[in-house]
């Protein structure tokens, strides 16, 4: 704005105006130091956690040794020897479909059920009702996965699991379900959402209730229903939401919930089949082996997958609608 | 700034001047230095310890000046502490370590991260550690470097040559179903009063989310304490026998009684037998219930025994005691009863138990540590004397513990056992000679250990002393890592078809490149054979 007013004073065309006209960085800095000054923090913050440790990358191109000089990174180079083991693997691309497939599992119906929930609890006329609900779903997100999985076990187990001391006193068969790997998809995303999608809710919370009521005021003027104005107001003005929270739960799609997976799971050989990922398996095949060289090359190759899929997720969103985009 | 760098050379300079004037000030007693140690322990802090350090102090103070500053972390991660301490270039002066962390004992030798102890014990100026660390026990708990010779690179700290395999299990119930547990019959027979009687108690729980049982169920059948003939084991997961030709051939299978090359060099006893004995008896045991339907996913076997859900369950001998203080806890009117599986032990037949006479636990000191030569000085103190052993092993005699004889030890009377001092020995103390039991130690429980700290009651197994050094075949061996716990469905009895299981395990071993490692450790045991030849134990 200010650029645009100045420079008709200073004459179009010539160089030196165009110059003065779009001031550097540092002039820029130069003119609003409180501002920067403001924002310094947190790109202190991303550049010393998140910028500087990818140096720690190297390691995975390295034999490592904890006592090289520079932290380990300058042990011996070896190139991508590290990456052989995970892509010679026969496994290798059944764990990264797994992961892939309970992901895109957990992020959608976790997206979908956050945002019914939300709705619902916008809903809710009896403040008292509502209150209460809310506490009650947020609740489980502060139980650890190790003290869930004891509940698993309660629930699950084969002679003492509730579920089956219900099936069994309908006269029903017991399911052996920890023998059982079909069944734990289902499972994983049933006590996911229990777990995670009250406390989800929140952000779609706070974007219904930046919502301005003059839109509903109109909408109801026109003649919609409840479900009318649910239907044609609040779920498409949580579309950007919803988009903005999928692109960022997308760049971790290829990271499995090590702390879900392995305390529910275990190192169950009878539900691999379903249940195994790229976090699992690195974690059973080299924690006798202390290798950080391999566990590193897994991580980045698990960290680029998910670079190239938020970037792709952003192109897409972009090109439906470019509010909805990212960056 | 100028100011600051001169405030900064003059501070430096006072410094060094003091400490120079403080080494020349007093030439036997050493400027004091704060030792760091770091070892896994079930408590994280120790009843006591300040006041049992200060008594330390005062011994050693004259000639060490140290002091001693313990961070005690988990077991499962003390591996990786240590390794990432070494690296962040944190001080670390004494580690724990042993064969089962991560990264083991060899790995860090490999590595070049321990001090080799030999030329410090050798020297002759450390006669305490020269006393108790010699013979044997220096020998088998020697390591090989990554320039092929083989020191002691961390001390060995233990009190027997095995642990004594055993079941712990319910005397209680099973005096009420009038069964006295004594062999294989008998034990089958508790199981199945249980079932019968005992409705939401599992006969038998074992940590089946990580341990197979078949082998020993198999051991329990056969009941028969051999004593010679141990001509095939298990090393790194590969099952390896020795031929009459004293030579080793490693199984091309993952389930070694299913290579006929393998099955035709093994002692008569077991080729007289059904190769799949162990795999049927384990089916057995699942289908009659005797084990957990969910044992698969079973990693709190002790609690469920402790709660009352199960009716035995597996540990060694070695920790009787503790076991008993437990187990009076958790069921006051119960009484705990104790099988020997160790068959050796059970019959009391000498060499028919093996032992690599290696320790479980360990200590070290990283390169890394800028205090190598005091931190020795410590560990030669605390065995110097005896005493000075028991004062870090038991605490302050007449306060924390009276010693009853010279091997046993009682506590002072109205004494509160859950303040009183607990520091675990086998991070530091632990040695076969300065053994002190308590004195309630049941009458039976002594006669085991008394065989289980004797070195003659053992044979030592022909894979004592071997390293596999994976470097080469690392790959493969992750790969096969990844295999491992397939194998457990099978030998827990979980599967129904465990022969096609079999062959689908092998051949999923085999595209990981199982051949690969097999190869490389039969060659690297016939290696070892030409140096350490088998002898027919």
């Amino acid at each position: 704005m200010r650029a645009k007013a100045f420079a008709p004073a200073l004459g179009q065309g010539s160089p030196a105006s165009t110059f003065r006209a779009r001031p550097g960085f540092l002039h820029e800095m130069a003119l609003r130091p409180s501002l920067y000054l403001m924002v310094l923090p947190g790109v202190l913050f991303f550049l010393i956690f998140n910028y500087l440790p990818m140096v720690g990358l190297a390691i995975a191109f390295v034999d490592y040794s904890p006592i090289a000089p520079f932290f380990g990174l300058g042990s011996r180079f070896v190139g991508f020897e590290n990456f052989r083991f995970f892509f010679t693997s026969n496994e290798w691309s059944r764990i990264t479909l797994n992961t892939f497939y309970l992901n895109a599992l957990f992020i959608s119906t976790g997206l979908i059920t956050q945002m019914l929930l939300a709705v619902g609890l916008n809903e809710m006329r009896v403040q008292g009702v509502k209150r209460v609900s809310q506490t009650l779903m947020f609740l489980p997100n502060f139980i650890s996965w190790t003290v869930v999985s004891v509940f698993s076990i309660a629930l699950f187990s084969t002679n003492e699991g509730l579920i089956n001391k219900f099936i069994m006193a309908f006269g029903g068969k017991s399911v052996n379900f920890y023998q059982t790997s079909s069944v734990w998809p289902g499972l994983l995303v049933a006590l996911r959402l229990w777990k995670g999608a009250g406390f989800g809710t929140v952000i779609y919370l706070s974007t219904i209730a930046g919502i301005s009521h003059e839109i509903y005021e109109a909408a109801t003027i026109d003649g919609a229903s409840r479900m009318g104005r649910i239907r044609y107001v609040t779920l498409p003005l949580l579309k950007t939401t919803t988009a903005i929270l999928l692109i960022m739960s997308i760049g971790g799609i290829f990271n499995g919930d090590f702390g879900m997976i392995y305390a529910l799971i275990g190192d169950n050989p009878m539900l691999r089949s379903t249940t195994d990922v790229i976090d699992t398996y690195v974690y059973r095949a080299l924690r006798l082996n202390n290798d950080y060289g391999m566990s590193a090359a897994v991580g980045l190759f698990q960290s680029i997958m998910g670079f190239v899929f938020v970037v792709g997720a952003n192109a897409i969103a972009k090109r439906l609608d470019s509010e909805s985009a990212l960056f | 700034m100028t100011r600051t760098i001169r405030l900064l050379c003059a501070l430096l300079t006072a410094s060094m001047l003091l400490a120079g004037f403080g080494g020349a000030a007093s030439a036997e007693q050493p400027k004091q230095v704060t030792l760091e140690f770091l070892a896994p322990s079930p408590v994280s802090q120790v009843n006591d310890m300040d006041a049992v350090l200060a008594k330390v102090y005062e011994q050693t103070d004259p000639t060490l000046n140290v002091r001693i500053n313990y961070t005690f972390t988990t077991f499962d991660d003390i591996g990786q502490k240590a390794s990432l301490k070494m690296s962040s270039g944190e001080p670390l002066d004494f580690v724990f370590v042993a064969q089962w962390t991560t990264p083991s004992l060899a790995q860090m030798v490999s590595k070049g991260l321990l001090v080799n102890l030999d030329t410090y014990i050798e020297s002759g100026e450390y006669p305490g550690l020269a006393q108790y660390f010699t013979g044997d026990l220096r020998d088998n708990n020697a390591v090989t470097d990554a320039a092929g010779e083989t020191h002691l690179y961390a001390l060995p700290f233990t009190n027997a040559y095995s642990g004594g395999g055993a079941i712990y299990y319910r005397k209680d119930l099973a005096d009420k179903y009038g069964v006295e547990i004594s062999d294989y019959d008998s034990l089958t027979a508790f199981f199945d009063a249980i079932l019968e009687n005992e409705p939401g108690v599992a006969p038998f729980s074992f940590l089946g989310s990580t341990d197979s049982i078949n082998g020993t169920i198999a051991d329990l059948y056969r009941s028969e304490a051999y004593t010679s003939q141990h001509n095939n084991f298990l090393v790194s997961d590969v099952s390896i026998v020795i031929g009459e030709d004293g030579k080793a051939y490693a199984s091309r299978q993952v389930f070694p009684e299913l290579d006929p090359e393998y099955w035709s060099r093994l002692p008569d006893y077991r080729k007289a037998e059904d190769p799949l004995l162990s795999y049927k008896l384990a089916r057995e045991w699942y289908e009659k219930g005797y084990l957990e339907s969910d044992l698969l996913s079973q990693k709190d076997y002790e609690g469920q025994f402790m709660a009352g859900r199960a009716a035995s369950f597996p540990r060694a001998a070695d920790t009787y005691m503790d076991t008993v203080a437990r187990f009076k806890t958790a069921m006051p009117d119960a009484e705990l009863g104790l099988f020997m599986t160790e068959l050796g032990i059970r019959h009391g037949v000498d060499k028919a138990s093996g032992s690599d006479f290696r320790a479980w636990n360990f200590g070290a000191i990283p390169t890394t540590s800028k205090n190598i030569d005091r931190t020795v000085g410590f560990l030669n103190w605390i065995f110097e004397d005896p005493a000075n052993h028991d004062l870090l092993e038991l605490g302050i005699e007449g306060k924390h513990w009276i010693a009853v004889g010279e091997h046993q030890y009682s506590y002072p009377e109205g004494i509160d056992l859950s303040q009183n001092y607990n520091f675990y020995g086998y991070v530091l103390t632990w040695n076969p000679l300065l053994v002190r039991d308590h004195a309630d130690t049941p009458a039976f429980i002594s006669e085991i250990y008394q065989k289980m700290r004797d070195p003659n009651f053992y044979y030592k197994r022909a894979d004592a002393g071997f390293t596999f050094v994976t470097d080469t075949i690392k790959t493969e061996v992750a790969k096969i890592n990844d295999l491992k716990s397939l194998k457990r469905a099978v030998e827990n009895g979980v599967v129904e078809d465990y022969e096609g299981e079999m062959t689908k395990i092998q051949a999923q071993y085999e595209a990981a490149g199982y051949w690969v490692v097999v190869e490389e450790m039969e060659r690297q045991f016939n290696e070892f054979l030409l140096e350490n030849p088998y002898t027919g134990q």
